[in-house]
């Protein structure tokens, strides 16, 4: 299993295998969705094959529901777990999130309350997933659109979480800047509830706005434009607060873009981290 | 209210066949707000959407055929009569084809089930496990007791199908092989790209591998 280098990657999309094979761009790393790919054969795996024997590998899953009140689908987990298995991702990760209830699925991330039940069943989902994957898996913030009546703010529920699951924390930087803006909060405050510590790897994508009435915007994270300017300094002041940078995904897997827009935001992104390692040499950052 | 409740509740308001206030207003948890309804609402939007964009990546040319209004229209009747149980796209679009037999009936398009078909036929054939293809030379060194209990399967990317319509000529002009999203540009494993699309000349007009009396469908009874 390779680790993922301190530098930014991208969501991997089938419009970019064959210029990703011939052009060897400058990548850190690439990640994939498992579920694009659970046919067993074919042109996905194919590539998939070629791209990771060339690039790190990290795993984003969205579809083991580890927030809902029934214990994971094992069927799906064997299948998800073959995976892993074959192609050893240095990052496995799943949303804190649910999309199944009474075995029917949502393809949608969808919200929970941040209660002691919430608490007690995704820990125990984690450790499920974890015992049949064999390794530690990162669990990453969704955007939230509307308020719920929370025990715990985000940030303290994932400090319990990686306590008791033991798992590691996905700071996916667009959800917590479009959560905050959503539901009233500032993101930069929220930012200090989260298990600083924990952060394993950090998510940055596009947003589109949706007008719900003259008075009220909603931010909807849906992964199809370039990072927006808030974003990146929410970005910036984290590195700052982490002992060192860690490995950071440019998503935008809707409306594929070209793969010369993915890497100029990938850049964008590595010289933020080589910013951040300078100033951490020279003792500029404080951790 | 517990969690369970929470996603029932949830649930059964994500599910209803239009946006309904009073099932989102049952959904404990919920913090007060005048626009909950509205916020809601984007996350239905969202999960239908994510479902009907599965079902398009599977069905791409009966998309091209019968309009985005239409596919999205009927995409969504479909996954609003039951949640898929399943994150395979395989699985989740197997039952579109038979859906769409109802579908055709009513607006007089009789060939859209046989297109459909060959259009899951060609998405399960992309994924399908690498197989080696029959060749002459593993005949070789079998004795003839060996080679009568041999038994012919078709290669797992093949499939069987035959229709009275000339679905072939209206998936060619309609398909990309672009819009797929598992299809990469200029796979080659060895194979055809379309295995199932095999012309025999021994009768006038397309004809397809297995043409029998009986329509056969792949991965749907016959």
């Amino acid at each position: 299993m390779e680790k993922l280098p301190r530098r930014a990657g991208i969501s991997l999309q089938p419009q970019h295998y064959q210029e990703i094979l011939n052009s060897h761009p400058d990548l850190g790393w690439v990640e994939i969705h498992p579920e694009d790919y659970l046919g067993l054969g074919g042109a996905a795996h194919f590539y998939l094959e070629k791209i990771a024997s060339d690039y790190p590998l990290a795993m984003n899953c969205r579809s083991l529901s580890l927030g809902s009140a029934e214990s994971v689908n094992s069927k799906h987990l064997q299948d998800i777990a073959a995976l892993v298995e074959r192609y050893s991702p240095a990052h496995f990760s799943e949303h804190l999130a649910w999309n199944r209830w009474q075995g029917g699925y949502f393809h949608q991330p969808l919200p929970l309350p941040y209660t002691t039940e919430s608490l007690d069943q995704v820990s125990f989902n984690v450790r499920n997933v974890q015992n049949a994957l064999g390794r530690r898996i990162l669990l990453e913030n969704p955007a939230r659109f509307f308020g719920l009546e929370d025990e715990f703010s985000e940030g303290a529920f994932f400090s319990e979480l990686v306590r008791s699951s033991g798992c590691g924390l996905l700071l996916d930087l667009t959800s917590l800047y479009l959560s905050c803006l959503n539901l009233g909060k500032d993101p930069f405050k929220e930012l200090q509830q989260y298990p600083l510590a924990a952060i394993k790897e950090i998510h940055l994508g596009g947003h589109t706005l949706m007008p719900l009435d003259d008075d009220y915007i909603l931010l909807v994270d849906d992964h199809s434009t370039a990072i927006c300017k808030p974003v990146w300094q929410l970005y910036r002041e984290t590195l700052q607060q982490l002992p060192q940078p860690v490995a950071t995904l440019i998503e935008w897997d809707h409306k594929a873009t070209e793969l010369s827009v993915l890497l100029e935001q990938v850049g964008k992104a590595n010289q933020i981290i080589s910013e951040m390692e300078r100033k951490t040499a020279t003792g500029e950052v404080t951790s | 209210m517990s969690l369970a409740g929470f996603q029932e509740a949830f649930s059964r308001a994500l599910y209803s066949a239009e946006l309904d206030p009073e099932l989102v207003s049952q959904i404990p948890h919920l913090a007060a707000s005048p626009r909950t309804l509205q916020q809601f609402a984007a996350y239905r939007e969202r999960a239908l959407q994510g479902l009907e964009n599965i079902l398009r990546s599977v069905y791409p040319t009966l998309a091209a055929v019968m309009g985005e209004e239409a596919f999205s229209r009927t995409a969504r009747a479909f996954l609003l009569q039951r949640a898929p149980h399943s994150v395979d796209p395989v699985v989740i679009a197997e039952p579109f084809g038979n859906f769409l037999d109802l579908y055709a009936a009513e607006d007089n398009l009789p060939h859209l089930p046989d297109l459909a078909t060959l259009d899951y036929g060609c998405f399960k054939a992309r994924q399908a496990i690498e197989a080696s293809a029959m060749n002459t030379r593993i005949f070789t060194d079998l004795s003839p007791e060996q080679l009568a209990a041999r038994r012919i399967q078709l290669h797992p990317a093949c499939f069987w199908m035959s229709s009275p319509y000339a679905i072939y000529d209206i998936w060619r002009f309609h398909h990309s092989p672009y819009s797929s999203k598992a299809a990469g540009a200029g796979y080659s494993s060895g194979s055809s790209d379309y295995p199932a699309a095999i012309e025999c000349g021994s009768a006038p007009g397309r004809r397809w591998l297995g043409e029998s009396p009986r329509r056969h469908r792949c991965g749907r009874n016959p």
